[in-house]
């Protein structure tokens, strides 16, 4: 009786231990490697995205995980020629309660990478684009995860069709930071236990600050919001870690859904 | 819209919640008393002249299961605690939340892995965590003999579950605890710390 089932269980252990697939589904999230075109042309830059989808309430996180968790990493095997860009990351989502505050993703998300590709490919063949992807996806508990990822294109010498996942690369590119708009202003003052952001810019009246370099402000402290004539000012309460008053603020500013905006703002002091 | 109701009910709860004084490294750090899987009560001023190590556990978050199935958090508790400092880990995990464990639980789970703290403070209450605003499990505090904290941060150097970063890893505490006992400065002071958020109740 016991050896019966032996058998079918080994089976199963070689179907999903071994060799790389394109997706992988794991404890608690489904992770793919997509492409935005169905063929790679030579020259020309080919989009690749890692699309991850949760359990519902867990979630990942984002490039500055917040007070805990950890971001998902990606290592590439790419043929020779080949260059992978970093992530582009979506604006991320505050997470958690109290007084553990993180950034990242319990929506599905599609973290999309550049890679620049050589003019010598061969019309024809085909390439193999494999990644390597780490995570912590978290609920109440963390559970780390480590998958193997590979995808296989032809190589064409003219653009490549739109692949069945274009959408996911649209939506990823509403939901990417845009520079700010040229009429926009953005000032940062340090005072002794808070940064002060004011921001004048049109229709804004609401606004949320996600730092990119952790141990600036204190995520889990309130960011008290005043609406000004044009715009409003954030107080973001300095981090406890914080020892050197840094030279510039950087972050992702939130000003509704899907109006999300790349800042660096120098630090002043005040006079 | 809605996200903006939830603002002030955070806003609220944050206040109520964030301790009025927290650790800050170069400051004293905060007197506390607490008590440990022997029913024995420890507060931090009966330390006053030696080094005092806080290391904020739980037994479930793969981060602090990469520092004990190595082997590593135990040998640096027997290695300081060997030069005399009190190392005193902390769970600060609410009932019902990873890593909460009674007296008895952690006594086993202390022998099981052969630690070797100087004690181990049970915080179900979350009192001494939200004191020190611990964050993440593990989460180092080094208090001096004057009382000064002299580093707030991560173990190490690794932010990652994975095992192989264990050896080669800078440990910050062991660096900064070898610094001041030369009576040179602590040369990293506070590091992001990285591990599983610190299971406070809700």
């Amino acid at each position: 009786m016991a050896l019966r089932w032996k058998i079918p269980c080994a089976v199963l252990l070689l179907a999903t231990g071994f060799g790389s697939s394109r997706s992988a589904e794991t404890e608690h999230l489904k992770v793919q490697l997509v492409s935005d075109t169905n063929s790679v042309e030579p020259g020309r830059p080919l989009w690749v995205g890692l699309y991850f989808e949760m359990e519902k309430q867990w979630h990942i996180y984002w490039r500055n995980p917040g007070d805990s968790g950890e971001p998902p990493r990606v290592r590439w095997n790419l043929p020779v020629g080949f260059q992978a860009g970093g992530i582009e990351w979506p604006g991320p989502a505050r997470l958690g309660s109290g007084s553990v505050i993180d950034y990242g993703y319990e929506e599905p998300v599609l973290l999309p990478v550049e890679i620049q590709t050589p003019r010598s490919l061969a019309a024809g063949s085909s390439v193999m684009v494999a990644a390597q992807v780490s995570w912590l996806v978290c609920r109440d508990i963390c559970v780390p995860g480590k998958r193997d990822l590979t995808l296989s294109l032809p190589v064409q010498a003219t653009p490549g069709s739109l692949s069945a996942s274009h959408a996911l690369f649209q939506a990823a590119k509403l939901r990417a930071p845009k520079p700010l708009p040229s009429t926009w202003n953005v000032d940062v003052i340090s005072k002794k236990d808070r940064f002060v952001l004011t921001i004048h810019g049109d229709g804004v009246t609401k606004a949320s600050f996600f730092p990119l370099e952790a141990d600036q402000i204190d995520n889990a402290a309130p960011q008290v919001m005043a609406l000004l004539p044009g715009g409003l000012e954030l107080t973001l309460k300095k981090s406890d870690q914080l020892l050197k008053t840094p030279g510039t603020l950087e972050g992702v500013l939130e000003v509704a859904p899907s109006r999300v905006y790349g800042i660096s703002a120098l630090v002043r002091l005040p006079h | 819209m809605k996200r903006f109701g939830l603002w002030i009910a955070i806003a609220v709860a944050a206040a109520l919640t964030l301790p009025a004084w927290a650790a800050r490294v170069g400051e004293k750090a905060p007197d506390f008393t607490a008590t440990d899987s022997n029913g024995v009560s420890h507060n931090l001023s009966q330390y006053a002249g030696k080094y005092v190590v806080l290391e904020w556990h739980n037994n479930g978050c793969p981060y602090v299961r990469k520092q004990y199935n190595s082997g590593n958090m135990q040998k640096l508790q027997k290695e300081w605690t060997a030069r005399g400092v009190v190392w005193l880990t902390v769970i600060s995990s609410a009932p019902g939340m990873q890593g909460y464990v009674t007296a008895e639980q952690e006594n086993a789970y202390l022998k099981q892995m052969s630690a070797a703290p100087t004690a181990a403070l049970l915080d179900p209450t979350g009192k001494l965590g939200h004191l020190y605003d611990a964050k993440t499990s593990p989460q180092m505090f080094i208090i001096d003999p004057s009382g000064v904290l002299i580093y707030d941060g991560a173990i190490d150097n690794q932010p990652t579950p994975d095992p192989a970063s264990v050896a080669g890893a800078t440990n910050y505490v062991s660096q900064a605890l070898t610094e001041a006992m030369a009576g040179k400065s602590v040369s990293v002071e506070t590091s992001r710390p990285y591990g599983c958020s610190v299971k406070y109740a809700n």
